[in-house]
């Protein structure tokens, strides 16, 4: 597989976020439209994700975690998550970065303290989980780019959504 | 691509059963369903090998790269992907020139 270097992704996607603040101006929108781009990415890569990693479904949903913690974010970039925190139900865990190669290079100003910078990421897992039948929510809770210790993104099972067939058969 | 409804109500009959494999007399009608929904079936000649393998490989890998990055394709509409086309011609092709068919 042919490789770039890596420096392209982190300018390419600083400039879609400049772009969208321009664009927005209300970082809550940013937020929302990097996730919506994130949900759009998802639904794609999830099939790349299974054709090169030949895998079998998970059994459960902490399954699900360590497979996007450690497999995932390997396979696309080349970064790996730590999975910890598990409420006492199993349904929600924290993935927790040690790198992030979007943040490179990185500053937030004090006036975007509210933007979740790497939002994408959110939006990437929640598209790609739910074309494998997971609801699923996934959201930033601490971020290195506004001043916490680490970067942590908090992931939750909603519910499994069965397949929903567009025909109805009785027609 | 979704099922067509004739082969949902199957499926829907037999549980969790999926029909891998078909053969008949002057072909062999294979079948592969992604994790995603999505369902592949390709048609070769009766006991062509490594087909099943072929489709769950390449096959979808050739999907995944020429169908699903390319931005202007809309998500669960026909595919009318070139790249994709020609790729899959000459993937087989390969396969077909391995296994001794034209």
């Amino acid at each position: 597989m042919e490789t770039i270097n890596a420096e392209i992704l982190t300018l390419t996607y600083g400039s879609i976020v400049r772009q969208l603040i321009s664009d927005y101006e209300d970082v809550d929108e940013v937020n929302k439209q990097l996730e919506k781009m994130g949900y759009n990415i998802g639904q794609r890569l999830i099939d790349e994700y299974l054709a090169r990693s030949k895998t079998t479904s998970c059994s459960d949903f902490k399954e699900v975690a360590e497979r996007i913690a450690h497999v995932g974010f390997r396979m696309f970039l080349n970064t790996s998550a730590r999975v910890a925190a598990w409420a006492p139900d199993g349904r929600s865990c924290s993935l927790i970065l040690e790198d992030n190669p979007l943040t490179d290079f990185v500053e937030l100003p004090e006036q975007l303290r509210g933007l979740s910078y790497s939002n994408i990421l959110c939006g990437v897992i929640r598209g790609a989980l739910e074309m494998v039948n997971i609801d699923a929510e996934c959201s930033f809770v601490r971020d290195s780019l506004r001043g916490d210790d680490a970067t942590e993104l908090r992931l939750t099972f909603v519910a499994a959504a069965p397949e929903a067939y567009p025909y109805k058969d009785d027609d | 691509m979704k099922p067509p409804p004739l082969l949902t109500s199957f499926l829907a009959l037999s549980g969790t059963a999926e029909i891998k494999l078909m053969q008949a007399d002057n072909f062999d009608l294979h079948s592969f369903q992604t994790l995603t929904g999505t369902m592949f079936m390709m048609i070769t000649q009766p006991n062509t090998p490594e087909s099943a393998e072929t489709l769950r490989g390449p096959v979808y890998e050739l999907y995944a790269d020429y169908v699903l990055k390319n931005p202007f394709h809309e998500m669960d509409q026909v595919i009318k992907a070139e790249l994709f086309d020609s790729h899959l011609v000459a993937t087989l092709s390969a396969s077909n020139r391995k296994w001794g068919a034209a």
